[in-house]
């Protein structure tokens, strides 16, 4: 039994951050099928329909969140793992190009996006565990509201900083 | 009890506004990362040596006309080995173009291939106020392995910078390095980073 605050807040600073990148993907489609064609994973005729399917599926378990925690949080730990997997498989055919985590934006593949997918994996965890039954108070929900932006805010400047790291190494090489 | 909920809220916006201005900061790296990598065009170090004088050549355009390259002449040139197939040479084209009338230059394009390809590619990018020519004898002059590569002759005929351009700013800093007088970016900046610790 874990208090609600500490499902809470885990709980709906992923469904913020799945929300994003299913919406990222939504929006530009089209980089996101580029994206996937790079790690040539796909025949080509699987990749307009797979460009739906998972940011569609990113909504759902960002929708399930809310409703059903644990078919949620089992759904995002199945994409999460799919991911991995994908990027494991991106980076054994050489790398060197953009993950496509987020739609368009630019972010290159590299060993540590398994640290942050690794992460957002144990944000799923509490999700999946029984809550303390206890009444929110407003200040509950206060602290639910602003600790679900922070999880936000930090996955992105993390994504962000792993980006620049990569970069970074390749400024040094040059 | 009040001064709990009080302060614990309080720090949490606070957590909350940190952590937006790490992303903040995170995204102005990138910004700043995005615009310095790579330090201007690179050269590479073959063929005729920046400060000597560019190789001679009288050869006539694909339209015909006679062409000098090198020697005395009344504007700086900027020599652009380009192709037909490289879709770099054809984002780099217009901003060549723009280049040369900012800076009154004589844009030159030197293809490698056949006539008729190189003739549909001129007209397809709006090169006939500028002289392209069809003359692999020059691109093996100065060794050129890799295009879009640039080399900026002066007005003496001699060469002045030269590298492979791959943006705007690789361009302009031939351009600029010439001014400075040095052969490349990368040279001024190893320089500065002797005489200022850059």
């Amino acid at each position: 039994m874990i208090d609600p605050l500490v499902q809470w807040i885990p709980r709906l600073g992923l469904g913020l951050i799945f929300l994003l990148s299913g919406l990222s993907k939504l929006l530009d489609r089209e980089a996101f099928r580029q994206g996937l064609r790079h790690y040539r994973l796909l025949p080509a005729s699987l990749e307009a329909p797979v460009s739906v399917a998972v940011p569609s599926l990113e909504l759902l378990g960002a929708l399930l969140l809310l409703v059903r925690p644990e078919k949620g949080g089992l759904l995002i730990l199945g994409l999460l793992a799919l991911f991995s997997m994908a990027i494991f498989w991106g980076l054994g055919q050489g790398g060197g190009f953009n993950c496509g985590c987020l739609g368009g934006i630019e972010e290159p593949l590299s060993p540590w996006l398994f640290l942050r997918n690794g992460l957002l994996g144990l944000l799923a965890v509490p999700t999946l565990l029984p809550a303390t039954p206890r009444p929110l108070t407003a200040a509950d929900l206060v602290v639910v509201g602003l600790g679900s932006l922070f999880v936000l805010f930090a996955y992105l400047g993390l994504s962000l900083l792993l980006a620049n790291a990569v970069r970074l190494s390749e400024l040094r090489r040059s | 009890m009040t001064l709990l909920y009080v302060s614990t809220v309080l720090l949490w916006i606070a957590v909350v506004a940190l952590s937006l201005l790490l992303f903040a900061l995170a995204r102005q790296i990138g910004i700043l990362h995005e615009r310095i990598a790579p330090l201007g065009a690179l050269m590479l170090d073959q063929g005729p040596k920046v400060g000597e004088p560019a190789p001679l050549f009288e050869l006539p355009d694909i339209l015909g006309r006679p062409v000098r390259l090198g020697g005395k002449r009344d504007r700086a040139t900027l020599l652009l080995f380009a192709s037909s197939t490289c879709p770099v040479c054809k984002k780099v084209l217009p901003i060549a173009k723009a280049l040369a009338r900012e800076e009154g230059l004589d844009l030159v394009m030197v293809g490698d291939e056949s006539p008729e390809a190189l003739k549909r590619f001129a007209e397809a990018n709006g090169l006939g106020e500028h002289t392209v020519i069809n003359a692999p004898e020059v691109g093996r002059s100065y060794r050129i392995g890799k295009i879009p590569y640039a080399v900026l002759i002066d007005r003496e005929g001699a060469i002045r910078a030269k590298g492979l351009v791959n943006s705007r700013e690789h361009l302009e800093s031939l351009v600029e390095a010439y001014r400075l007088g040095v052969a490349s970016i990368q040279d001024f900046l190893a320089e500065g980073g002797k005489r200022w610790k850059v």
